[in-house]
């Protein structure tokens, strides 16, 4: 039989990763609104949930250093030795039973998803980021940068047109 | 020699030179809200002068040519991204079809059949003996295997219309490209005998935008003025005059008739998207969802040939055997076995053959496959089908389907916010065009003024050229 103590402690390590799952999709929402922002060109509101994300990230990262923590904890309590090195999750199951093993089993599939999903949109948003940035550059290029020489049609055939400032157009 | 008749032939070339710009500038002002136009200006250029003793004195005025305003690097990155929003277009349309084919919100989805199907083992378990429960059972299971049956259809059936939609894109790219081809002829006689060729040239451009809503493509403008142009991965279908057509004969796509399958080597546009759907994405749906079928099949089968139906048998299937090295298929296979299609006694929900009628072991083990976790592989096609691996999961057959949909769900979305902000930044393009290329009729009515003062001032010189002479004339 399990003691109370270690059941109390497996408790907190499934509210930990209720709250992990629950900020990761806090991310995913913030990281949609990023997507939203990207679209449309919106630099104001995107630096604010940039540093929303930025929270939620380190708050993910805090939570993920208690879950090592607890788990730690869990196997002192169940072994009367600490753990050194590797603090993985896998070392707790031989010490489970098959109903905490199954629920371990869900938060961390469940994990694996969303984190997944985190990767797919953040990469998303870089792709966003990217374009935009380039449009930026072909329009500054458009007023700021004279191309080298143009071509011009007229009636003594194809001819060159000599560089000149493109402040305001560009001849063909 | 400078005379009066000098002075009413500049002004006879003025006139000219005046009415030729006011007519570039009706042009543009005509072709205001003409799509792909793009604003041209009469260049004017003076004569150079003629001696007349030591003094050098101008000859008047001629239009020495008509300029386009055109920024190639915009109109290049407008292609690029007229080919991205096509690609995004069609493949977020191709999959809200295939969502509505996952439709979980119907009753008649598959998690409802699939759900459906472990409710009836478990009435068969707390009622083994009877025959309405095994009755019901295999109206269950019979509903899951038309629901896989239909899914596998109407996934197939999407991929076949990838064909159809396919083939009438390479119609109209043919059109195109002859069109080019012929654009390119006319602007090379034109520009040859020294005229500029400007309106062609706009519509060239919007033939080749539209060559780009349908596959990516690259262009080399040659000294001549005609084009080369040749999808991304540099395969010729424009040189001049020349054009090379594609064609479709099922899954293959030729080049110029030549038997040799090129559809890997068209990317981007609507063609593009089509490709990736028809040998990428709908294929590895259905992959998945073969593996699921196909496991479901394995899984209840092992465990009902190991239980007893009532007569006592044992060995029998509850679905068909399905027993391949892969699962491809199964999805469209399927259907309950003759074993126990129209003989619910042949049900084996008991776990010994001299049971009593209340014996649900077996039943209960197969009841149990709902919440076990199997072995499962996912698949992922890459490529356009070239690669194709898969993941050795540990999932239960709900959590797989559930992962599925999900999957479709999140690449709709993905595909449905690129396709957004692919025509959030076409649209910035199109305004960089339009700053440069778009006629401002502000500009134009002004321009159109400043011709007409310059009118009115040369017909104004021919009647003091006239006054004069008539001056002279009376002298004499």
């Amino acid at each position: 039989m399990m003691k109370d103590s270690i059941k109390l402690e497996l408790s907190v390590l499934y509210e930990l990763f209720e709250e992990e799952i629950d900020q990761y999709n806090r991310l995913i929402q913030h990281l949609k609104e990023e997507s939203k922002y990207l679209k449309e060109g919106l630099t104001e509101p995107l630096m604010r949930v940039i540093q929303s994300i930025e929270e939620h990230v380190h708050c993910i990262e805090d939570i993920e250093n208690k879950i090592s923590n607890k788990v730690s904890e869990i196997l002192y309590a169940l072994r009367g030795v600490g753990m050194e090195g590797k603090k993985d999750l896998s070392i707790l199951f031989p010490f489970l039973s098959r109903e905490d093993l199954v629920r371990i089993e869900q938060y961390q599939k469940e994990l694996v998803q969303i984190r997944e999903r985190v990767r797919r949109i953040n990469e998303r948003n870089k792709w966003f980021a990217e374009e935009y940035l380039a449009l930026l550059s072909e329009m500054i290029a458009l007023i700021i940068n004279p191309p080298p020489e143009t071509l011009y049609y007229g009636q003594k055939g194809i001819k060159r047109m000599e560089s000149s400032s493109l402040a305001f157009h560009r001849e063909v | 020699m400078y005379g009066i008749r000098s002075v009413l032939d500049i002004a006879k070339g003025a006139l000219l030179a005046q009415e030729k710009a006011m007519a570039v500038t009706s042009h543009n002002l005509a072709n205001v809200n003409t799509p792909g136009y793009s604003r041209q200006k009469a260049i004017l250029e003076s004569y150079s002068p003629a001696s007349s003793a030591r003094i050098k004195i101008g000859m008047g005025v001629l239009i020495s040519s008509v300029i386009q305003y055109v920024d190639q690097f915009t109109v290049r990155n407008i292609y690029q991204k007229t080919s991205t929003l096509k690609e995004f277009e069609t493949k977020a349309s191709v999959l809200s079809q295939m969502e509505t084919i996952f439709n979980e919100t119907r009753e008649t989805g598959l998690t409802q059949a699939i759900n459906e199907f472990w409710v009836a083992w478990q009435d068969l378990s707390n009622n083994p003996g009877g025959i309405a429960e095994r009755t019901a059972l295999l109206t269950k299971g019979e509903i899951l295997s038309s629901r896989f049956n239909s899914m596998s259809h109407d996934l197939t059936q999407l991929r076949r219309e990838m064909n159809t939609s396919i083939g009438i894109a390479i119609i109209e790219l043919n059109r195109l490209i002859k069109g080019i081809a012929e654009i390119n002829e006319k602007i090379v006689t034109v520009e040859s005998s020294g005229t500029s060729a400007n309106d062609l040239r706009d519509l060239r451009r919007n033939y080749l935008e539209k060559l780009s809503e349908l596959v990516g493509n690259v262009y080399l403008e040659d000294e001549n003025g005609s084009l080369k142009v040749m999808t991304s991965t540099g395969v010729m279908l424009v040189n001049g005059s020349h054009y090379w057509e594609l064609s479709q004969k099922e899954d293959h796509i030729y080049w110029n008739q030549i038997e040799s399958d090129m559809s890997y080597r068209l990317k981007g546009g609507k063609i593009g998207a089509l490709l990736d759907l028809r040998d990428e994405i709908i294929p590895q749906v259905l992959a998945n969802l073969d593996e699921l079928a196909g496991s479901l099949i394995h899984e209840v089968n092992l465990l009902h040939r190991e239980g007893f139906t009532l007569s006592g048998e044992t060995g029998k299937d509850f679905f068909e055997g399905y027993d391949r090295d892969d699962y491809r298929g199964a999805a469209a296979f399927i259907k309950l076995s003759s074993d126990v299609k129209n003989t619910p006694g042949n049900i084996a929900a008991a776990g010994r053959s001299s049971a009593a009628p209340g014996d649900n072991e077996n039943a209960l083990k197969i009841l149990a496959l709902q919440n076990s976790n199997i072995p499962i592989k996912k698949w992922s096609y890459e490529n356009r089908g070239q690669i194709q691996s898969y993941q050795e999961l540990e999932a239960t057959l709900d959590e797989y389907y559930r992962m599925l949909v999900g999957e479709i769900g999140i690449l709709t979305e993905e595909h449905n916010e690129n396709k957004d902000f692919s025509q959030t930044l076409l649209n910035n393009l199109y305004e960089l065009r339009d700053s440069v290329s778009g006629v401002n009729l502000d500009e134009e009515m002004i321009e159109l003024m400043k011709i007409q003062r310059a009118h009115e001032a040369a017909s104004k010189l021919v009647s003091i050229a006239d006054e004069m002479l008539r001056t002279l004339l009376e002298i004499r």
